[in-house]
């Protein structure tokens, strides 16, 4: 089950968000419940200190009675659970998808003062977050570890098609079909999260064997169906035509 | 006779590695530099005397066919050859020339085979050591310096340059040698020639060596005084804008005067009516007008302001939706200014022109510094991109409608930076930049 944690101090729009997810929860028979709807932020952290994380939290940006912005909460939040779920409820002009993404790693936000918009948002929030939560809990895919900035984000490992070192500094560059993202790191330290469809094919390079295409022997090279090529080193050239 | 024709060219033509494929755009396997050595010999040996000094002409000619057919790139294996034949002749006559001064001469040479076979030898492993690290230089020149020129289209020119100028030193050399022996100049004229020339040709590179760095400085003053222009006009219009809403408080004690008036009288419809036409609009545009100014006002680095206002204002004309989220001040980035902005610039650029070809026109820029890392992200609307392992392939935006020009440069660029890490992703019609900056250093 994954437990929910409201906190907003405006008492009536409280009670309405309360609302809205638990006709929502209903609706959709979703695992979850909400175990604390406050105005405090000191309660939030209070409650999360002593109970089994994660949680998924629905944080008002601008918490007026308080020194304590939504924002200072979910950095707080995020010490003592990282992989918590974090949606924010805030109001247009203080919207700022950088510092929810960034640096407090929300999963989601929602614009008040968008009201027709809100049930359905907040629909989606809950749908997503049992997603990433069931997902979390038995990994149907294999997944390796993904740095952007502090946040770690996975990626499938069947989406990878291969991962090549970068030509002057220590970096490397895993690629996909929707996308190229550089690691700080090595080849070396990358082979130990992956699984057995991975060749490391030569000093430079690393390729996932279902994406190959052709194998050009003359030129030792391994053509990708993103029709990338890729250099193979001598000995695995042997390996690699036998298979 | 046959026989010692043949040692004779394959001994004459041990330096023909070192001067025609130690330079080139990527380095030649062993196995085509062995193919390389028998073709030239099997030239000279089969070639009649009678073509003689053609026979010099037709070797060059194949092996650049050669190279251009393994590795593509005429412009820079031309160049490569060139150069590389200048440095070899160089080197010759500095060889003969020493010969000479320690007496020596061309008789010693003809004098016996042995002679003969060890100044081959010699000669060669000379012009290896020469040729090989200037290999090195020359690839690693067109790596860091050459390919981001050929980027920028102002400076293309200057490539252009320099390639007429090593070419022709080049031909100039050739000729030299070739039809000089051919009219029948003596070797201590092919020398003094050969020294001229090359004298000649050494100044001529210094002075387009001027030339580049007078034209980088022009090329960065005009950048500066382009920013310094964009910086004033931003000036301008955060004037006008304060200038607007001076008139807004001016009309404000106006409005809740009349508002009072009907709330007095309670005429509730009317107040309404008025609330509608006249208060709504006011509103609405004071809130939509030039709302972008303000949301650049935390970015703290002029340079990177500069850009960021003329960019946006392009977008702005161009009738782009545009998202400007720049939470907190931006005070320093951690990579140099120059090449944050080069970077920025054609990210944004390229986001514009992708985001023009879709219905959303969608642009949207965000920058955050926190305590470790430094995020910049542009993202916009996109139709499909086919395959995004290709853009940043050099030559990628001449083929498609222009989407991705300058990319190879950004990677060039982000490949001296071992802090700098870059994800580029496109996602339900949406193509996203991420830009990361650590400002902790990597282990």
């Amino acid at each position: 089950m994954l437990p929910i944690i409201i906190c907003d101090d405006q008492e009536e729009y409280r009670a309405y968000l309360e609302n809205l997810i638990k006709k929502h929860i209903c609706i959709e028979e979703l695992d979850m419940e909400i175990v604390l709807s406050t105005g405090k932020p000191d309660d939030v952290l209070h409650f999360i200190s002593e109970n089994r994380v994660p949680f998924l939290y629905f944080l008002d940006v601008d918490l007026k009675d308080n020194s304590c912005s939504g924002i200072d909460l979910a950095s707080q939040i995020r010490k003592h659970d990282p992989r918590g779920f974090i949606v924010f409820i805030t109001v247009h002009n203080e919207l700022s998808h950088m510092t929810f993404q960034y640096r407090v790693e929300a999963m989601d936000y929602i614009v008040k003062d968008d009201p027709e918009n809100v049930p359905d948002r907040i629909k989606q929030c809950l749908l997503h977050a049992r997603e990433l939560f069931s997902s979390k809990n038995n990994e149907v895919h294999k997944t390796i570890r993904l740095n952007v900035g502090e946040k770690v984000l996975f990626l499938r490992q069947e989406d990878i098609v291969c991962i090549q070192a970068s030509s002057n500094a220590h970096k490397i560059r895993i690629f996909t079909h929707e996308g190229i993202y550089e690691q700080a790191g090595s080849l070396r330290e990358m082979t130990e999260q992956l699984d057995e469809n991975f060749l490391h094919c030569h000093k430079s390079c690393i390729i996932n064997a279902t994406y190959i295409k052709q194998i050009d022997k003359k030129r030792r090279m391994v053509i990708l169906s993103n029709g990338m090529e890729c250099p193979v080193s001598f000995r695995r050239m042997k390996a690699l035509s036998e298979a | 006779m046959n026989l010692s024709w043949l040692i004779y060219c394959a001994i004459s033509l041990l330096y023909i590695n070192a001067l025609l494929t130690n330079i080139c755009y990527e380095r030649l396997k062993p196995l085509h530099r062995l193919i390389v050595y028998l073709c030239c010999t099997a030239i000279s040996f089969f070639m009649p005397q009678s073509v003689g000094i053609w026979t010099n002409i037709i070797s060059f000619s194949l092996v650049y066919l050669f190279i251009l057919y393994l590795q593509k790139n005429p412009l820079f294996n031309a160049l490569g050859m060139a150069l590389c034949y200048i440095l070899g002749v160089s080197v010759n006559y500095i060889i003969i020339g020493i010969l000479h001064l320690l007496g020596a001469g061309m008789d010693f040479l003809n004098e016996s085979f042995l002679n003969y076979f060890i100044f081959c030898v010699i000669q060669a492993c000379i012009m290896h050591c020469v040729t090989y690290p200037a290999g090195q230089f020359y690839r690693k020149l067109i790596r860091e310096k050459l390919i981001p020129l050929r980027e920028n289209r102002q400076k293309k020119k200057i490539i252009y340059l320099i390639s007429l100028e090593i070419i022709s030193c080049g031909l100039i050399f050739v000729f030299n040698v070739v039809f000089g022996n051919y009219v029948g100049y003596t070797s201590p004229v092919l020398f003094f020639n050969g020294i001229l020339f090359l004298l000649f040709f050494l100044s001529t590179g210094i002075i387009i060596w001027q030339l580049y760095k007078s034209m980088q400085e022009d090329y960065e003053l005009r950048a500066r005084v382009t920013q310094a222009e964009s910086l004033s006009e931003y000036a301008n219009r955060l004037e006008n804008l304060y200038q607007e809403i001076r008139g807004f408080k001016h009309d404000y004690m106006n409005i809740l005067s009349s508002m009072y008036s009907y709330l007095e009288e309670e005429r509730f419809d009317e107040l309404k009516q008025y609330y509608e036409e006249r208060l709504l609009p006011d509103g609405r545009k004071l809130a939509a007008g030039d709302n972008f100014i303000g949301k650049l006002s935390n970015m703290k680095v002029m340079e990177l302001k500069g850009l960021l206002y003329t960019k946006v204002l392009k977008a702005v004309d161009l009738q782009l939706h545009i998202t400007i989220d720049i939470p907190k001040a931006v005070t320093e980035m951690n990579m140099d200014t120059p090449t944050l902005v080069r970077i920025l610039g054609i990210f944004l650029d390229n986001a514009i022109e992708a985001a023009l070809q879709t219905s959303e026109k969608e642009l949207s820029i965000g920058i955050l510094c926190s305590e470790k890392y430094d995020y910049i992200r542009i993202a916009n609307s996109s139709l499909p991109v086919k395959n995004i392992t290709e853009i940043f392939k050099e030559g990628y935006s001449e083929k498609d409608n222009h989407l991705g020009v300058g990319l190879h440069e950004v990677e060039t660029l982000l490949d001296k930076h071992p802090d700098a890490l870059l994800n580029t992703e496109y996602k339900d019609g949406c193509f996203i930049q991420l830009l990361q900056l650590c400002r902790i250093p990597t282990q």
